[in-house]
């Protein structure tokens, strides 16, 4: 039986290492082949906590960049309503459902991660479009609408870079040739569409029983209290 | 002796109560005291409420003009002090005065030419001239279902007397000056000119709408030949249309409707020459795409503004076009039946048959305000509005429905935005601005009283080169905001941004190179701490 202490202490150093492992994703940025091999053969580099940090850090930059965009990038008065949760699940949710497709297919087609390879790398990928969001906001409260092919430069560099090391991970992580790599990126992305589909018919289906059984309750207690 | 007091002190209370409610009406703003369900739509194409712009002043009746139920207002027109009615079910032109007292009816004509009773071009089998029975029966010396009036600047009036085929020029009591008849429109074969609405321009040639024509305006020459078409509409005709052409068996594509162009329902000239002209015969559907793209061509316009060369020349800038209402059920869709021209501002107003409402423009096609609706027996509102006309501050429009004739005005609201407009069409922009501002306490919705008010601010900064330009600047910005004018948002803050720049230049020159030399220096440093290190091991 461990004292609170105990678990603070644990829960203490686990954050330092988290942090002190985190800078590595510099160096990932910087040369992503290795970083990658790296990030998933040497057990100094693992770091789980450091990829949800990291997915946390992509929503924060995602409503900072909805909330702080200047005037001329944003819909009008669309800033007075945010709704966090929301843009949380916008922002990080395609890359949960991205990483749960990609684990369910490159397990039948011999890839080398495990589902935790997976998540930290593609989570580790994710770092080039926090740091786009964070330069597109200063960015978009200086120029003007016709200087507006910069500010769209830097959102979509963000998008590509992002985009170009999550491919780069999977490629890495599983060991796969360039040609299988993009098959089953192609297939990740076909099963984040089944994904959302079957999720959208258990919530609907849900919601049907959950309304099906309260109208039955209604009704008994109608006829009980007669 | 507490209860009593308790009592009392309720009794006050509930009087006090009563004093308040029944003096709250009084005391209310003088806006809004109509019943009306007054809107606007925002920079977002939503409808929010507006203050009232148009109070109905007076509606007159057929009894209170002394005429029978025959009465059927089809056109009007406003010249001078007079207001002109072509009355299509009693055969009549009714002529009133300021005060809409009967000034004259015209019934019967004096020294009208006989009838033309043939089809020009067309000829029995033995060659002879066509002779249409039907008009031998016509009487010259009455009109018989005219549909269309225009009066000229010395008081002539011109009817379009549609079943008698002709164009009658006469007085005000009735003495015909000249007839327009029989005329000859080769294009279309046999055809039997029926004017329905007309205009005469600048020249002295006649814009006519001809019954069943829809190629345009005839533009007949003064003498009564067909000159050409003007301004002819263009033909509707859409992908799902053509698919459903398709697929069609050849039964059923006989019960499709002919593909044609829509005809023009009503015209009139402003005092420069040019033409507004309404369609009404566009679709739901079509109405709703050329809305949702905003769409700056005339092509699904209900209405147009012709130039005399016939192309559409109407500005088209809103944030919406102008079409009367943009959210409608499709089986309601808007019918713009007339336009109504103000030639000192150049603003239109447009009338809805079918709602019964009526909405109008400044001349970049921007929304101002709106009146009327739709009722049966209700003061101001139409049962099936038909014709429109404009005279000052008084908005005329005639109800075939309920055959009556409603006088509208404008308010206080209303007057202020057109001092606006009309203060901004003669380049007068600071009291333009002046208005605006008073726009705003009345509507906060009005997304082009802030467009007016951020450009009077940004004329102020570039006329003003001193340390206020600044503010100026910023309050600009403000305004575009609220007006969701980012284009001139962007360019106020462009002209903001450089003169920052360039107040601030030194700093920022100092700035940078204070962060060259920085970094410069770093560089170097930690090379030599390197060295150091290394000469250490």
């Amino acid at each position: 039986m461990k004292s609170i202490g105990e678990i603070a202490k644990s829960l203490g150093t686990g954050i330092v290492t988290m942090f002190k492992r985190l800078p590595f994703a510099f160096y990932i940025l910087a040369h992503p082949f290795d970083g990658f091999y790296e990030l998933k053969n040497d057990p100094r580099r693992h770091n789980l906590p450091g990829a949800v940090f990291l997915f946390l850090v992509l929503a924060l930059t995602s409503i900072m960049k909805r909330q702080l965009t200047g005037y001329l990038f944003t819909e009008p008065f669309a800033q007075m309503n945010l709704n966090v949760p929301y843009e949380i699940a916008i922002a990080v949710l395609p890359f949960i459902l991205f990483i749960i497709a990609n684990w369910c297919f490159t397990s039948l087609m011999d890839g080398d991660g495990k589902f935790r390879d997976i998540f930290t790398a593609t989570a580790y990928a994710t770092i080039p479009m926090s740091i786009c969001n964070l330069l597109a906001i200063p960015l978009s409260n200086f120029v003007t609408i016709s200087e507006s092919g910069m500010y769209n430069f830097v959102v979509a560099f963000g998008y590509v870079w992002c985009y170009g090391m999550v491919f780069i991970g999977m490629l890495v992580t599983h060991q796969y040739t360039v040609k299988k790599a993009i098959a089953t990126a192609i297939l990740s992305i076909v099963g984040m569409a089944v994904i959302a589909f079957i999720i959208v018919l258990i919530a609907f289906l849900v919601t049907q029983v959950a309304g099906f059984v309260i109208q039955l309750y209604t009704e008994i207690s109608f006829r009980l209290n007669e | 002796m507490k209860n009593g007091f308790l009592k009392t002190a309720l009794t006050l209370v509930l009087l006090a109560a009563m004093t308040v409610t029944v003096a709250l009406p009084a005391l209310a703003l003088p806006i809004n005291s109509d019943i009306a369900d007054n809107y606007i739509y925002n920079y977002n194409r939503q409808p929010v409420q507006a203050p009232l712009a148009y109070k109905a002043i007076r509606v007159i009746g057929y009894e209170d003009l002394g005429l029978d139920r025959q009465f059927q207002p089809s056109d009007i027109y406003v010249r001078g002090d007079y207001l002109y009615i072509v009355d299509k079910g009693g055969n009549r032109v009714i002529v009133l005065d300021q005060n809409y007292q009967v000034v004259s009816i015209i019934s019967e004509l004096k020294n009208a030419p006989a009838l033309y009773a043939y089809i020009p071009g067309k000829t029995n089998s033995d060659g002879s001239p066509f002779q249409d029975s039907e008009m031998l029966s016509h009487n010259k010396n009455t009109f018989y279902a005219p549909e269309g009036i225009y009066v000229d600047e010395d008081g002539l009036i011109y009817v379009a007397d549609t079943q008698n085929r002709r164009i009658v020029m006469c007085d005000i009591n009735g003495n015909v000056q000249n007839v327009i008849q029989g005329v000859r429109v080769d294009v279309i074969n046999d055809y039997a000119f029926k004017p329905v609405k007309i205009v005469v321009d600048r020249t002295g040639s006649f814009l006519v709408i001809g019954y069943a024509v829809n190629r345009g305006l005839l533009e007949i020459d003064s003498d009564g030949t067909f000159r050409s078409f003007v301004g002819a509409p263009p033909v509707t005709y859409n992908a799902a249309d053509w698919f459903w052409r398709v697929i069609a068996t050849e039964e059923q594509k006989k019960q499709l409707v002919k593909y044609v162009p829509t005809e023009y329902s009503n015209i009139n000239i402003d005092d420069r020459g040019f033409i507004y002209a309404t369609i009404s015969t566009i679709s739901a559907p079509e109405l709703l795409t050329a809305i949702a793209g905003n769409s700056v061509s005339g092509a699904l316009a209900p209405v147009k503004k012709l130039s005399p060369a016939g192309s559409d020349v109407l500005r088209r800038t809103g944030k919406y076009p102008p079409v009367g209402d943009l959210m409608f059920f499709f089986n309601s869709s808007p019918q713009i039946v007339d336009v109504a021209v103000d030639d000192e501002s150049g603003r239109y107003t447009i009338i809805d048959s079918r709602s019964g409402r009526f909405f109008t423009y400044d001349p970049d096609g921007n929304l101002l305000y709106m009146g009327g609706g739709s009722s049966t027996d209700q003061n101001g509102r139409f049962r099936t509005a038909n014709s429109i006309a404009i005279r000052g501050e008084h908005i005329i429009i005639s109800d075939v429905g309920n055959k009556s004739i409603t006088v509208y005005e404008t308010t206080e609201y209303a007057r202020l935005i057109n001092s606006a407009v009309s203060s901004n069409a003669a380049g007068r922009f600071e009291e333009a601005a002046d208005y605006w501002d008073k726009v705003t306490t009345f509507n906060s919705n009005m997304y082009i009283a802030y467009i007016g008010l951020g450009k009077a601010e940004m004329r102020q900064a570039m006329a003003n080169y001193d340390e206020t330009r600044f503010d100026h600047y910023e309050n600009a910005l403000v305004y575009f905001s609220k007006a969701t004018e980012k284009e001139n948002y962007s360019k106020a803050y462009g002209e903001l941004r450089k003169e920052e720049l360039s107040k601030n230049f030194s700093f920022i020159f100092i700035g940078i190179i204070i962060i060259i030399v920085g970094i410069i220096v770093l560089y170097f440093v930690r090379k030599s701490l390197k060295k150091k290190k290394r000469g250490a091991k």
